[in-house]
């Protein structure tokens, strides 16, 4: 019986050796077939499976970015290809570092908002962001930056599920300030709620009255599309 | 051995067999003349590229049909054969004799095998008389062999169908049998895909694929376009008959340690 099983086993295991080998020849002799250049490796990817399919876009993706920082021109570029980066990384350290790195490279900048988002009352991290920090950078930025960032500020506060008072002491400042564009109806439609919740019949008031001045002003669409057709007028007569 | 083997073979008596015979020779006739396997395929895609007839002699589409009917025989007949024999308490009667389990096992292989053999090459020969009434051209004795080189891929089958029937019950085994194959087939071009990314991408991530991957014979490469003599059909040859020593050693430890009443 013994030497039956060894038997079997010195049958066996060169068997799949072979196995392996002859599968790695025919595999090679495969691809062999296909033209280069008619199989990118977008199209590859494409044609896997939706499982695979992410998991490797993911890793390409990655791999793009990191030639991409490894070429950066300047440090504008290579903040805002830091932040792409971070974005999609699924390890936090690595995508923590990034951001960090990002917003120590440009400061103050407004190419860097996703950094300040992510640091954002972030305490377990590496450096925290407060409310009144995040709202002078606000107050640097451009007008339309400036929707965004304070959307961005508040979608960040709702994933960490903050107290109903931090988000109102955060949202606070718009009532004090006139809004350029129609997208701000959001903030204060926001701001309003919060202040009926909190019982500030006063802040509540003030935050309506600027929901309804909102109604009148141009979207930011809107607006950067009558700049561009400016341009391109002036662009045009030159 | 060669005794099991013949009652597999006998089955083809059977009115079943024979009209599914029959039938098979007729529809090979019918599709003799369709153009070939890799024209059949959307143009640029992978599978178009790997069939594309400009490096060696190529898949016949009727001799893919001819291998289609016998992959049913195959399954249909090796995951039932053993079952129905434990089932019918046959097997008591054939263990009676001086016969051991391995070689009822390989009996059983070759008879199907055979019966295999018999269906392909009928149906492969009516293909070429087809041919040769419907154009009065005879195909060129490098793309007959060509097409003949597809009967390697019958091996693995036959033995992953016998393997899986020493598992499990006839119906059970048919449907298991059907569906591996299934994803064999459906799984086939992805390591192909993988091997064409650039080197580094996939990670430990390929690795994980390769494993999965290699418990699944690819029956891809029996139809890909190869020269008649050269690397591809040795390792055809010796790929196809590793994958069948070791499902038929899986198979031998099965029915060597199960109760077969």
């Amino acid at each position: 019986m013994h030497s039956k099983l060894k038997a079997g086993y010195a049958i066996l295991i060169p068997a799949f050796f072979i196995y392996f080998f002859s599968e790695s020849v025919l595999r090679q002799s495969a691809v062999a077939n296909v033209e280069p250049g008619t199989m990118n490796v977008d199209s590859v990817i494409a044609k896997l499976p939706s499982g695979l399919r992410e998991a490797f876009s993911y890793r390409l993706d990655v791999s793009k970015l990191r030639d991409a920082i490894a070429r950066a021109p300047n440090d504008v570029e290579l903040a805002v290809l830091y932040q792409n980066l971070a974005d999609i990384l699924r390890d936090p350290l690595e995508k923590e570092d990034l951001y960090y790195k990002a917003l120590n490279l440009i400061p103050d900048q407004p190419e860097v908002s996703r950094a300040y988002t992510y640091f954002l009352l972030r305490k377990e991290a590496r450096m925290t962001i407060s409310i009144p920090q995040y709202h002078r950078y606000i107050a640097k930025l451009p007008p339309p930056e400036q929707f965004y960032t304070w959307n961005a500020g508040l979608a960040t506060m709702r994933a960490a599920k903050m107290p109903i008072q931090d988000i109102y002491g955060y949202l606070a400042p718009l009532a004090s300030e006139r809004p350029a564009y129609r997208d701000f109806r959001r903030l204060y439609e926001e701001l309003a709620d919060i202040s009926r919740k909190m019982r500030r019949s006063d802040m509540e008031e003030r935050a309506k009255d600027l929901e309804d001045y909102c109604f009148d002003l141009p979207s930011i669409d809107e607006s950067l599309s009558q700049d561009l057709k400016k341009k391109i007028q002036v662009l045009q007569k030159k | 051995m060669f005794a099991i083997a013949e009652l597999s073979i006998k089955k083809l008596k059977e009115p079943a067999f024979f009209i599914m015979f029959l039938t098979a020779l007729l529809l090979s006739y019918m599709f003799s003349e369709v153009d070939p396997l890799s024209d059949q395929t959307a143009a640029g895609s992978l599978l178009s590229q790997v069939l594309k007839s400009d490096r060696g002699y190529s898949l016949l589409t009727s001799s893919f049909f001819a291998f289609t009917i016998t992959v049913i025989i195959a399954v249909f007949t090796g995951a039932t054969d053993i079952p129905r024999d434990i089932e019918s308490r046959m097997i008591m009667l054939i263990m009676s004799k001086p016969l051991k389990k391995t070689e009822y096992l390989m009996g059983k292989f070759l008879g199907i095998l055979g019966l295999c053999a018999i269906f392909f090459f009928s149906t492969e020969f009516v293909i070429l008389i087809a041919h040769y009434i419907k154009t009065h051209e005879m195909y060129s004795f490098m793309v007959i062999v060509r097409q003949f080189y597809l009967f390697l891929a019958l091996l693995p089958l036959c033995a992953l169908s016998v393997t899986v029937s020493c598992f499990l019950p006839d119906l059970s085994a048919m449907i298991i049998t059907a569906v591996y194959l299934l994803f064999s087939i459906s799984f086939s071009t992805v390591p192909l895909l993988v091997a064409m990314l650039p080197s580094g991408l996939a990670g430990a991530f390929e690795s994980y694929i390769f494993v999965f991957y290699y418990f699944f014979p690819n029956f891809v490469y029996f139809f890909q376009t190869c020269h008649v003599v050269g690397i591809v059909p040795l390792f055809l040859l010796i790929y196809a008959l590793s994958s069948t020593l070791i499902l038929l050693a899986i198979a031998n430890v099965r029915i060597r340690t199960r109760d077969l009443i």
